[in-house]
């Protein structure tokens, strides 16, 4: 199918693209690699009267060490990240997520602001960034302010992002010398959104983040499975019955009903997250 | 109906062209300059047949905007009619039956090109990976894995291969 017609501009810089979002008459929305909204544009699923195009704003290609973070521009492609050309906080995840997301076609239009923004459980990097702890910063029409990434995801393809505001910068951590990480999507077609993904980072003695997407309407911090992970040193394969029982404790206290099929794959996933990043 | 100017260079020469903003790259390659080897599937970015090179790199011509691609260079199959890699690849398909209707064959090609310049791929299962985003429907994809691999051995084996892309 063809987009229903709208109007387009390029915006010179953010203050530029937040005035054209200003005078816009209608529904305005804001476009940057297009990987998802291209779709959704093309399936008459989103028919906003105006584009407002960020892909032209150079400042959103920026990537900066900024002491111990990295700041990454809103408009990083994924094949940058995947390619080792910007830093990398990540000790090394970040590139190897990024090789199996999506299709390079895709990769190398598809910006880590818009994954953040369209807020899918199954993408990357929604649940990467919750497990690295990251950032955002965000530009409206009000100002600036900032969100950590746990708050800014409020329920499936729903963020805290207000339509005028535009997703700026992501600020992530850097991960200490001695810091590991796990991570395993599992889908039946290399690219394709994951049936279930586990990002384990052990940030240092006790400190772990585990998160799990795909299981629930947002990518979930999982709390005993992480207490449980900075709990034993090392990696044992009879830990996967209590890796199981606390991924149920999690689930249950998210409110979060999956069948059996689902929760093996979860369990699954979390465990080879967890042993790579223990192991 | 809105319209909007655009200047581009496509295939090597200064185009300009006046566009709907919800017009395809694709689709005014097609329509507006006669240029058929960019082929439309799916029309949402997973089949991979209207694969093209926008400065230089593959992208999705059906969700690429032809106003976003405004001073940028594009290039399709059309480009590489001379292309000494894109011949080797051309005899390849021929050779290992890489193709059967033809209708993926032009996103094939281009993708197959970047895949051996790029030098990501090292082995046959991560040739089968890269190739994850195309879409074929009649070959079963083994006729078009050999013919890659062919091609990037042919590619890697020819004269002075050390110094680079010909």
């Amino acid at each position: 199918m063809k987009p229903a017609p709208f109007d387009y501009a390029a915006a010179r810089d953010l203050d530029h693209a937040l005035a054209l979002f200003g005078e816009a008459e209608g529904e305005a929305k804001y476009i940057a690699g297009g990987q998802t909204l291209g779709p959704m544009l093309n399936l008459r699923l989103s028919q906003p009267d105006r584009l407002i195009d960020l892909g032209r704003i150079d400042a959103l290609r920026d990537a900066r060490s900024e002491g111990d973070r990295v700041v990454f521009g809103a408009g990083v492609r994924h094949a940058e990240i995947e390619d080792g050309l910007l830093p990398d906080p990540s000790g090394g995840l970040m590139p190897q997520a990024a090789a199996r997301l999506a299709y390079r076609a895709i990769r190398n239009r598809g910006t880590l602001g818009g994954s953040l923004v369209h807020a899918d459980p199954a993408a990357e990097w929604p649940n990467i960034l919750l497990a690295l702890d990251a950032t955002v910063h965000l530009r409206g029409l009000a100002g600036a302010r900032e969100v950590r990434l746990g708050d800014f995801q409020l329920g499936y393809l729903t963020t805290d992002l207000a339509p005028d505001e535009i997703v700026a910068s992501i600020s992530i951590p850097v991960l200490g010398p001695t810091a590991r990480w796990g991570y395993h999507k599992l889908c039946r077609q290399p690219g394709e959104f994951a049936q279930s993904l586990a990002v384990t980072v052990v940030f240092g003695p006790g400190r772990v983040r585990c998160v799990l997407g795909c299981a629930g309407p947002v990518p979930l911090l999982l709390k005993a499975v992480s207490a449980l992970a900075g709990g034993v040193s090392g990696w044992r394969d009879d830990v996967r019955t209590e890796i199981a029982a606390a991924l149920e404790t999690d689930l249950s206290a998210a409110g979060i009903a999956v069948d059996a099929v689902d929760l093996r794959a979860h369990a699954a996933t979390v465990a080879r997250s967890m042993k790579d990043a223990l192991a | 109906m809105i319209r909007r100017e655009i200047a581009l260079e496509v295939n090597g020469r200064s185009v300009h062209a006046s566009v709907e903003p919800r017009q395809s790259l694709a689709d005014y390659l097609r329509d507006g300059l006669d240029l058929t080897a960019t082929h439309l599937g799916c029309e949402h970015g997973v089949c991979g047949a209207c694969t093209l090179l926008l400065d230089g790199e593959p992208v999705r011509g059906c969700i690429t905007l032809a106003v976003a691609a405004e001073g940028r260079r594009v290039d399709t199959l059309e480009a590489f009619d001379e292309d000494p890699l894109m011949n080797l690849l051309r005899q390849a398909f021929s050779e290992h039956h890489g193709l059967q209707c033809g209708f993926c064959t032009p996103g094939m090609l281009l993708m197959a090109r970047d895949i051996i310049l790029s030098d990501r791929v090292a082995s046959d299962a991560e040739l089968r990976v890269a190739l994850s985003g195309n879409i074929c429907r009649c070959t079963g994809y083994a006729g078009i894995l050999r013919a890659i691999s062919a091609a990037r051995e042919a590619w890697q084996a020819r004269p002075h291969a050390a110094t680079g892309p010909a």
